[in-house]
């Protein structure tokens, strides 16, 4: 009898940190944002270019306009990245090919960013860029200075192309398309612009 | 309780999933093509008025030819993107007043003055030699076509000269004509136009 006494009475004592025990129940979340590099490219204008020779002026000065024979570009990307573009030879179908380094380009700055501030275009900081070769890598921006990742905005370019000009020619040594004796037909080819991280 | 627990740790394994698949690098493409159609453009240089003129009883019996092929030639040149013939034609030649002078007096004669060789990128009046051999005007003739390796080329590669003469015993083995001086020829001025035409080989 005297046990059960104490016993109660040390319930009694215990029973405020039980009841407080029941009414103070923790448990833990966890918390985290991973971030992944995101980079999307789109060309938002002129993904079909299309070169017409039929003059011996266009066989032999080859083709270029600041009003024809471009393509715009844009990039969002959350963090700095390059350009490249790639290409092959253009083919007709039936086994006749057209050397690449007939075609060229150049790139100027489109959008908000700049080059020399932001990106380098051609490994340069003007804008336009010096004529370059097409060929099957070539990186057309990098990001340099306080670096370019942003919005499409910011990033957007536009590609000049020409075909064979004399100014070309200096670059790729090739002879004019007259003199390349090209048969007569529709040689075609895919540019590939591929953006990624900054290695 | 543990209800909530789960929905919570689901919730984050859904956002992870999706920075799982967040896009690193992107493609697009452009479409390039480029079209040639034959191209070809044959332009007399030099040469484009040849006047004889005869008044000796020797131009009368022996026609007139300049051995140094300067007083009485012509030079063409032709761009071409694909191979090419140049046939030569010729109108009657006429006084304006119904007098003619038969055609076949003119002869004539090719020669490479580009850089492409007769034989190897082209013939001259179907022959391999340059000069070539004597024709006379007249009957439509094809003057140059491709051979061998082709004839496509620029203007610098396929550059010619017509050497004219009239009234030449060479000329005359050719036509077989008698002497201008033989066929009472009334005097005065006749004129033809000599046609030059530059076409793609079939």
């Amino acid at each position: 009898m005297h046990s059960v006494r104490i016993c109660s009475a040390l319930l009694l004592a215990l029973l405020p940190v039980l009841l407080r025990a029941q009414a103070d129940e923790a448990d833990d979340i966890q918390l985290s944002a991973a971030f992944e590099a995101s980079i999307d490219l789109r060309v938002t204008e002129g993904d079909n270019i299309s070169f017409v020779v039929a003059t011996t002026s266009e066989y032999t000065g080859g083709l270029a306009s600041p009003y024809q024979y471009f393509s715009e570009f844009t990039v969002t990307s959350s963090t700095a990245f390059q350009v490249v573009l790639s290409a092959s030879d253009l083919a007709d179908g039936a086994g006749r090919t057209l050397d690449i380094r007939n075609l060229g380009c150049r790139l100027t700055d489109y959008g908000t960013h700049s080059a020399g501030v932001q990106h380098l275009l051609m490994g340069g900081a003007a804008s336009p860029s010096p004529l370059a070769l097409l060929g099957p890598s070539l990186t057309l921006i990098s990001a340099t200075g306080s670096g370019n990742a942003g919005t499409a905005a910011q990033n957007r370019f536009r590609i000049q192309f020409e075909l064979a000009t004399p100014e070309l020619r200096a670059l790729s040594g090739l002879p004019t398309l007259l003199e390349q004796r090209i048969a007569p037909g529709v040689y075609r080819t895919v540019i590939l612009l591929t953006a990624s991280p900054m290695p | 309780m543990q209800a909530l627990k789960g929905s919570i740790v689901l919730f984050f394994a859904l956002l992870l999933s999706f920075g799982a698949i967040a896009q690193t690098d992107d493609t697009d493409e452009i479409n390039i093509s480029a079209a040639f159609s034959s191209s070809i453009d044959l332009t007399v240089t030099s040469g484009d008025n040849i006047s004889f003129v005869v008044a000796s009883l020797e131009q009368y019996t022996d026609g007139l030819a300049d051995p140094a092929g300067v007083a009485y030639s012509s030079i063409f040149e032709v761009n071409a993107s694909v191979d090419f013939k140049v046939d030569l034609s010729s109108t009657d030649f006429t006084d304006g007043a119904g007098n003619t002078l038969n055609a076949g007096n003119f002869g004539y004669t090719l020669e490479d003055a580009g850089t492409y060789q007769v034989g190897t990128n082209h013939l001259l009046l179907g022959g391999s030699a340059t000069p070539s051999s004597m024709a006379v005007l007249g009957a439509p003739q094809t003057v140059v076509e491709a051979a061998g390796s082709g004839n496509a080329g620029p203007a610098t590669a396929n550059r010619f000269k017509i050497n004219f003469e009239l009234g030449t015993a060479a000329a005359r083995a050719v036509s077989g004509l008698p002497t201008l001086l033989s066929q009472n020829i009334a005097p005065t001025t006749y004129t033809s136009v000599v046609t030059l035409t530059a076409s793609a080989m079939p």
